[in-house]
């Protein structure tokens, strides 16, 4: 590129209550659905799915979320859009709240035993995950 | 003729019962309020996954993944979105009417038609008549919508993937404006692919062919991306639709608490009316023994 590498990276976080942040950040830190990443300005188009966990944008001024699974995409003109189905900011996450539902999900799940694997089992695991991911974005 | 007491009282209650609707009516129009404002904050959330479903069924090739899978019709399932309260006119009738004028046409040929409701006003009819219901959940509220379509959507792909039904449909009212609802009957498994590139923004599809030529990182792959996101697509259907659900209801309870305060109102100046007369009556009545009365006494 003539003009050097973007050294910004314009981020959108939106879920469906709304956008969450839409800001400028010198880095991404997301949980992608094959590990945690790091993206950093003038990273290729890309589009990867993300798993609940603990989303940092920036390096220098920090704002840390609790998200559940979305996905994180790179456009070829270098905006990042992270779309995720719940994002928390780390400030407002209720830790009692979390624990007890990360408990109560867990051993509904440890009871489970014979019965199908069907919704109610898809969504037990997402409720324990989102909590778990609430959980991980305050022990950071 | 009622007595002046007996018509009194009328007056009295029917003056409380218009405070009480007249309050309503404010109620359901500050919460109509807020329930558009989540509706429209909805929206970027739809048109960006809309897209990006798009794009991905394009490149992959929409009869790729399970969740667009077109079978013959042999099962149905529908999701009855209505509310837990009255008082808001013909709001949950015109939704079950739907169902079953739905269920009685198009569905004719099924075997077997189950029904997922949501709200108890859905509930309490559908189980007077010994439908099939599946599920129940309370009605959604602008708190619980979000996490009550996830857990929908997660049944009823399980019902889906697993074969227990061949179609998945969502009947709710939509919100046109304050005073008109539109019942509506949407498709949600399986997934329609022209549906999605509809609601994504002119161009996405063309864009996702040229995506699909530059270098673009799928993480994990193509196939595996839209087993994520398809889902996610299916969920925010159902957060719409009780969204929409959650706006016409206040916009209906709207329109009959504002007919009932009129009506009130003109009950009000009707029986004011007979109780003038009445006293009026109970007046001259008075005055006449009094004048017959004095003509006796004269004799």
């Amino acid at each position: 590129m003539a003009s050097g590498l973007p050294t910004i990276l314009g981020v959108n976080l939106v879920t469906p209550r709304g956008v969450v942040a839409h800001t400028d950040a010198d880095s991404v830190q997301a949980p992608g659905e094959l590990g945690e990443f790091e993206l950093l300005p003038g990273h290729v188009p890309m589009l990867t799915a993300l798993k609940p966990g603990v989303l940092t944008i920036g390096t220098k001024a920090r704002a840390r979320y609790a998200v559940s699974s979305g996905y994180l995409r790179v456009d070829p003109g270098g905006a990042v859009e992270i779309l995720v189905e719940q994002a928390i900011p780390t400030a407002e996450i209720d830790a009692d709240e979390a624990r007890k539902e990360l408990a109560a999900a867990e051993a509904e799940l440890a009871r489970w035993g014979d019965r199908p694997l069907d919704g109610e089992y898809v969504n037990m695991q997402q409720r324990a995950g989102w909590a778990r991911a609430r959980l991980d974005a305050l022990a950071q | 003729m009622p007595s002046l007491k007996a018509i009194r009282k009328r007056i009295t209650s029917v003056k409380n019962t218009r405070k009480i609707t007249r309050a309503m009516k404010l109620v359901s129009t500050a919460k109509l309020r807020r329930a558009q404002e989540a509706l429209i904050a909805a929206r970027p959330y739809s048109t960006a996954l809309a897209r990006v479903v798009s794009e991905l069924s394009a490149v992959v090739g929409a009869d790729a993944h399970k969740l667009f899978d077109e079978r013959p019709l042999a099962k149905a399932a529908i999701v009855v979105v209505t509310s837990d309260r009255g008082q808001a006119g013909a709001f949950n009738a015109n939704v079950v009417k739907a169902v079953e004028r739905f269920a009685a046409s198009e569905l004719s040929g099924a075997t077997e038609v189950s029904l997922r409701i949501i709200g108890r006003k859905g509930n309490q009819y559908f189980a007077r008549r010994r439908a099939m219901v599946t599920s129940f959940d309370a009605a959604p509220t602008g708190a619980t919508a979000l996490s009550l379509a996830r857990e929908t959507a997660n049944r009823v792909i399980d019902d889906f993937t697993s074969g227990k039904v061949d179609r998945v449909f969502v009947v709710y009212n939509e919100f046109k404006s304050a005073i008109s609802q539109v019942t509506r009957v949407k498709q949600l498994l399986p997934v329609v692919a022209e549906k999605v590139t509809a609601i994504a923004p002119a161009g996405a599809h063309a864009a996702a062919a040229a995506d699909a030529q530059a270098d673009f990182v799928y993480e994990p792959s193509k196939q595996e991306l839209l087993d994520r996101l398809a889902p996610l697509y299916v969920q925010i259907q159902l957060y719409r639709a009780s969204l929409e659900s959650i706006a016409a209801f206040f916009a209906a309870q709207m329109t009959a608490m504002e007919n009932a305060t009129k009506n009130a109102g003109e009950m009000i100046s009707r029986l004011t009316l007979s109780y003038n007369r009445a006293r009026q009556a109970a007046i001259t009545k008075e005055l006449l023994e009094i004048i017959g009365g004095a003509e006796a006494l004269k004799g």
